[in-house]
């Protein structure tokens, strides 16, 4: 049997930007799938891909809430966003789309340490 | 050691595919396995048969090709990446009648479950974005 590989998926982008966020969802979901252990952290502009009421439509584009909706389904309840970052954005976790926990950056930072493969969605 | 390269950069739009290129080079030189390349987002585009390098410049796409050959490495694209910047297959392009493939033959389309199987199986996984 393979050994589990520990995937840590840093979002920096915020929504609508069309970078890779969509892919990484995939690749995310797919690592769910495959029973692997997936951690989600939000940083930077990208805690406001969480915030709720978000509307891609005038935009003609998918709303992140969508696809975050996914993650309960796959099972994945490792969300957390960089606290630092909410407050810089004038967000508290009520005002998110799903629930996150808030974490200070040490603690990603010895996340991107221990995980086996990062991925910067 | 065994390898696995993950290429999200398009040829000739930023440094990472080449870097990726030569890092696959010296691994190789190196006396370790390349288990897999897998070509995903813009790196897809290191797989167009359609892509024509000017005379001074290297022909990223035809390197690749030949060090596949030469190493029977493999390389995956990944299709969901694929389709949405026209890279196809041959049976691509017809099941989408969108004319001709131009996925260069020594690239193979995959899915992500491919990207995961490299990230257990390899001891070092190396991305090149950019």
């Amino acid at each position: 049997m393979t050994a589990a590989c520990r995937f840590l998926f840093i979002c920096r982008q915020p929504p609508f930007g069309l970078g890779r966020f969509g892919s990484g969802l995939d690749l995310l979901l797919t690592a769910a799938t495959f029973e692997q252990p997936v951690t989600l952290v939000f940083i930077g502009e990208g805690v406001m891909q969480l915030r709720k009421g978000l509307d891609g439509e005038p935009l003609e584009m998918k709303n992140p809430a969508k696809a975050l909706a996914a993650l309960n389904i796959y099972g994945v309840d490792s969300v957390y966003a960089e606290a630092d970052s909410l407050e810089a954005q004038n967000l508290d976790t009520g005002d998110l789309a799903l629930p996150v926990t808030a974490v200070s950056s040490e603690q990603i930072s010895a996340w991107v340490q221990d995980a086996d493969h990062v991925v910067v969605i | 050691m065994h390898f696995a390269l993950v290429i999200t950069s398009a040829p000739y739009s930023s440094q990472g595919a080449m870097s990726a290129y030569h890092t696959a080079q010296a691994i190789l030189a190196a006396g370790h396995t390349l288990y897999r390349l897998f070509f995903l987002d813009d790196g897809v585009h290191n797989a167009s048969s359609l892509i024509v390098a000017p005379q001074d410049d290297m022909d990223l796409p035809a390197a690749w090709a030949a060090l596949i050959r030469q190493h029977d490495l493999d390389a995956i694209v990944c299709v969901a990446s694929a389709l949405k910047r026209g890279i196809l297959s041959e049976g691509e392009a017809l099941r989408y009648e969108r004319g001709n493939g131009n996925l260069l033959g020594d690239f193979s389309l995959g899915g992500l479950g491919q990207y995961v199987d490299a990230c257990q199986r390899a001891d070092r996984v190396l991305s090149f974005g950019g």
